[in-house]
Formats: C-alpha cells, sequence, structure tokens
C-alpha cells in the first residue's frame, strides 16, 4: 500500500514567505491538494500535499530551502462528531503517539490526517476497527 | 584639580623623564633575569634614553595565550596573591597575576580616579557591576586606600539597586554602562526623582560617546566620568579621567606608543606580569599638551578595537567563539551570521536538512537548547535564528502575508 506523502517544508516568518513557497510549487506545475501551516515566532513550517510529494521536495529544495518528505496516515472517518476522538483513543489504547493531527472535508468526505510515530502499526490497528485508510492515489483522487 | 598623588601625577616633565628611564633599565633588567621569553629577545639590547623603546621588541596578545597559563609571569608563584583572568585574543583566557606590591599598587593608582573624581573617606560608594561584567576589584582596592564606605552588596536588578540608592544614600556609583543606562530608564519609568538620590558622581567601566554620558548624567542627576583600561595592563588604573572627559595616562607607570595607528603599552612597575611594548589590538591616538584641567602630559584618545573584538552589553566576546559555542551543538558546522546591536545579538544559523524534522517544535527546542548554552558558555544572550541556507541571498519581499495558508479552494478544518 502506498502511503501518503507530505512535503514539509521551514518558513521563516518573513512577509512573501507563503506566496513564494507556492510560487515554486505553481512553477512545478504542482497542485496543491492540502496544507497545514504551524508556526511559532520567527518560524513556521509548512505541510503540504501535493499530486507529486517527490517532485515538489526536489523544487523547494533547489531554490534554497530545508525540506523533508514525511509519511501520514490518511484516515476516512463519518462526518459527525466524536469521529476524531473515537481515532485519538484507539491509538492511545494502543500506546501509539499521535504526533499532529489535523483534518478536512471534500465532497462530503472527512477526512483525518495522522503523524504517528509507528505508521504501520497505526494502519493495522485503525483498519481493524473498519477505519478506511486511504492510499496515495485515493487521497489524490478525492 | 583633585590629585591623590602629588608627587607623581604632577611631576615635573624632566624628573619624570628621568623616572621613566630608571624605570625602563629596571624592567629591563628584570625581564632579562626572569622571563625565559624576554631572556632571548632582549639579548644585549640595552637604553640609553625613554626615546630607545622603540629599538625594543613588541610583546602580542597571541605569544601571551601561547604561553598560558604562566609563561610571562617574573616571579615565582610563591610571591604571587592574585590571579585574574581576562580575554584575549579570539576568546583565549589570559591569566594576570599580581604580588602584594602589585596589588596594593593598584589600589593607589585606582585611588588616582576615585580622587579625581572628587571622592574622599566622606564618601558612600554603591559598586554595581551586574554578573559577567569583570574589574569591580581595582576600585575597591582604590576605596579602601581613600577609606571611603564602600557596600559591600552588589544585586542583579535594577529594581534592588534602586532600593539601595535610596536606603544607604551612596554618593558614588561605579557601575557599566549598561546598569546605568538600565537605572536610569527605571527612574525615569517610575517617575522617581534622580536629584532626590545622593549622588555626587557616577563612574563608569568603558567609555562611553558624549551623548550617552549627557544623557545618563541627566538621568541619575550627577557628572559622569568613564574609565579606559585594558584587563592585560590594568582595570581601572591605566589613567585618569577628569572632569573635561579625557584620559590621563599615568606616565609614571606605563608608557605609551602608537604604532600604525595602535595603542601600544609598557608596564615599568608590575612585578607579577611586567609586559613590553605590549600591542593592545585597541585603536588610539595620543594627545600631548595642556588639559582645561590643569594636567598636562600624554592623553589617551582610545578608538575601536582592532581585533574584531565584539561586545554585546558588557560581554565582550569573539565571532570564533560563536562558532566554538556550535560546535559543541547539533547544529555544529552550519554557517551563520551575527548581527550585534549595543543590546542584542542575533545568530542568524542555517539549517540543513539533517537537522529538520518536520515539527516546529523540534526546531524551536533545538533553538531553545543553543541559546541556553550561549549563556551557559559565553553568559550571552543570545537570539538564534534559524534561516533557509539560500534566504539570505533572497530579498525580503514586501506586502502580503507572512505564513498563512494559501488558497487551495478547500474548506481547511484544523484540530
Ligand atoms: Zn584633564
Amino acid at each position: 500500500m502506498n502511503a501518503v506523502k507530505l512535503v514539509a517544508v521551514f518558513a521563516e516568518n518573513k512577509p512573501g514567505q507563503t506566496a513564494r513557497v507556492t510560487r515554486i510549487l505553481a512553477h512545478a506545475n504542482l497542485n496543491i491538494r492540502w496544507v497545514t501551516i504551524a508556526s511559532v515566532g520567527a518560524f513556521g513550517v509548512m505541510k503540504f500535499l501535493v499530486d507529486n510529494a517527490q517532485l515538489a521536495y526536489e523544487a523547494l529544495k533547489h531554490e534554497g530551502y530545508v525540506t523533508t518528505l514525511l509519511e501520514v496516515l490518511a484516515v476516512e472517518v463519518s462526518d459527525q462528531p466524536g469521529a476524531l476522538h473515537a481515532v485519538a483513543e484507539c491509538l492511545a489504547f494502543h500506546q501509539i503517539n499521535l504526533e499532529n493531527t489535523s483534518g478536512f472535508v471534500a465532497n462530503q468526505r472527512a477526512i483525518l490526517v495522522l503523524e504517528v510515530s509507528d505508521l504501520a502499526r497505526a494502519r493495522e490497528i485503525l483498519q481493524q476497527q473498519n477505519l478506511r485508510v486511504l492510499t496515495r492515489e485515493e487521497m489524490l483522487t478525492l | 584639580m583633585n590629585v591623590f598623588d602629588h608627587r607623581h601625577e604632577l611631576m615635573p616633565r624632566g624628573e619624570l623623564e628621568q623616572l621613566q628611564l630608571e624605570r625602563l633599565q629596571a624592567l629591563l633588567a628584570r625581564l632579562k633575569r626572569h622571563v625565559r621569553r624576554y631572556r632571548e629577545k632582549l639579548a644585549g639590547l640595552n637604553v640609553e634614553s625613554v626615546a630607545d623603546l622603540a629599538r625594543l621588541p613588541f610583546t602580542t596578545p597571541e605569544e601571551m595565550a601561547e604561553s598560558f597559563p604562566y609563561g610571562f609571569f617574573a616571579c615565582p608563584m610563591r610571591e604571587i596573591i592574585r590571579l585574574h583572568t581576562t580575554l584575549g585574543p579570539q576568546g583565549k583566557p589570559l591569566v594576570i597575576g599580581h604580588t602584594r606590591n602589585d596589588l596594593s599598587q593598584w589600589g593607589r593608582l585606582a585611588a588616582r580616579q576615585l580622587a579625581a573624581s572628587g571622592v574622599t573617606a566622606n564618601d558612600v560608594i554603591q559598586v554595581c557591576f551586574g554578573g559577567g561584567a569583570y574589574g569591580s576589584a581595582g576600585y575597591l582596592f582604590g576605596a579602601q586606600v581613600l577609606e571611603a564606605s564602600v557596600i559591600a552588596e552588589e544585586p542583579a536588578h535594577a529594581d534592588y539597586q534602586i532600593a539601595m540608592l535610596r536606603n544607604y544614600r551612596p554618593t558614588v556609583l561605579i557601575t557599566t554602562p549598561t546598569m546605568a543606562l538600565e537605572l536610569a530608564e527605571v527612574i525615569e519609568q517610575r517617575r522617581l526623582d534622580p536629584q532626590s538620590l545622593q549622588l555626587r558622581t557616577v563612574l563608569l567601566s568603558r567609555p562611553v560617546d558624549r551623548e550617552t554620558r549627557d544623557r545618563l548624567a541627566a538621568g541619575l542627576s550627577a557628572p559622569v566620568q568613564c574609565n579606559f583600561g585594558l584587563g592585560e595592563i590594568l582595570d581601572p588604573g591605566l589613567c585618569v579621567a577628569c572632569p573635561a572627559g579625557t584620559f590621563h595616562l599615568h606616565e609614571d607607570q606605563f608608557l605609551a606608543e602608537v604604532q600604525n595607528g595602535e595603542l601600544v603599552l609598557t608596564t615599568l612597575c608590575r612585578e607579577a606580569l611586567p609586559l613590553l611594548r605590549y600591542q593592545t589590538r585597541v585603536a588610539c591616538e595620543l594627545v600631548q599638551g595642556k588639559c582645561a584641567c590643569g594636567r598636562s602630559g600624554v592623553q589617551i584618545v582610545p578608538g575601536p578595537r582592532l581585533d574584531g573584538r565584539l561586545r554585546v552589553k558588557e560581554t565582550p566576546f569573539y565571532e570564533t567563539q560563536i562558532a566554538e559555542v556550535l560546535a559543541h551543538t547539533r547544529a555544529a558546522g552550519q554557517p551563520f551570521t551575527l548581527k550585534v546591536s549595543e543590546r542584542h545579538i542575533v545568530v542568524s544559523l542555517e539549517l540543513s536538512e539533517a537537522l529538520f524534522a518536520d515539527t516546529v517544535w523540534f526546531v524551536e527546542n533545538l533553538k531553545r537548547q543553543i541559546e541556553s548554552d550561549f549563556l551557559a558558555r559565553l553568559n550571552l544572550v543570545a537570539e538564534v535564528r534559524f534561516v533557509n541556507p539560500r534566504s539570505q541571498a533572497v530579498p525580503d519581499e514586501t506586502g502580503g502575508p507572512t505564513l498563512s495558508p494559501p488558497e487551495t479552494g478547500r474548506p481547511l478544518i484544523q484540530s
């Protein structure tokens, strides 16, 4: 199964940074499907889901950005209250650390993006709970 | 004009030059006899006049650092009763030894400065150097010589110092420019009346510009004088700052020359660590003539450091020391640039892929660790900023949001 990959970029918190990064991705003909940005004081980390993570990684690196690729789990949950709680509780029960979570709704489908310490085990556990873990291809054709 | 040591401070020129020559000849004899490094360099050299000094070899800070710790000492260790350290070239430490005579001489030389500032046995002195600044020792010796009262307490926080100024009613404040500015700021913020303090004089540990001096004189409601000294030679006690703001060299104790714009000093009387034509790495001009205060003789007009020494607040350091601190961290070897201002230093450090884990917390923790290393190793409050390797070459774009999500055409929720 192809895991969903995000591109993480280190960015200084100064005017025009987001625009510069997204311009680089646009010039590489990459489509941004989803983004999350966390910033603390003078800097931040942007994470992108794009149609070709490897290409995005190389384009950003070429422009001098410190960039890494990371694998995440994309889980489809029912679009109703308590969905995230159920997933979090299930992972906590199996002592899997949830490092970062975000989510979005697309075409009436609620998707959680999970960054966890042990990806393979987390996937197994979630699948045992009859939750749908999306492949890279599925995620890009939502 | 207040003079502590009339005989030496106001000595007629001819007599002074004779005294200098005798002391210089005695110095050469001591160096040849007791310091191996000088014995070789000085073989066959003698002086007939003070002008012959120009034929003698120099001593460099680098030589002193190489001979660390005691290579230049001219006394056996049992005669040395005090060791101070000072910052040497590229941050290497230098050890300055003192015999009993050196210390009492230091006290008398510092007393010349205090007396010139009008300090007498009737004064109460508050000495505040704050953490990290060295150099209060000489003032304490000087105050003791004059039998002035010294408050033996040095609170770090400006609030406590102001409380002390109000409770103990000192008439003299000896402090660093950083501390003095902080005090003046707090006094202004609290709307305290500086005239209600009893200060008659403020002595600063190092030179500041005219504007700062005037600002402090107004903020603390007292005349302000600056000291100029060098850790390797004597600090304070090299010269006397008169009310006109001129630095008058103690010519009975030190010979000053300027070589290629650099101040070169010879210690005439020091026992433990005599130095011949020491290249100070400080730019300088020497002026001869009569000052408004009535003193004549050599005046020192110090300029900037010539060896890249930097300073934030009262902490001196070199760029090589920054690299050394970084070498002990996970950011070892990463290129960096420095932005140093009077009270602040920013270390912009290039991030690398190997250092970057994909969370802000990771980068934030790394930043904190490195900042605490700067404090622990150099006593430097530095701000670390990570930058992308090439971003320094890319100009900042103006306008536009900083870090904000771009349009992706989808609703975005974050938990
Ligand atoms: Zn003068």
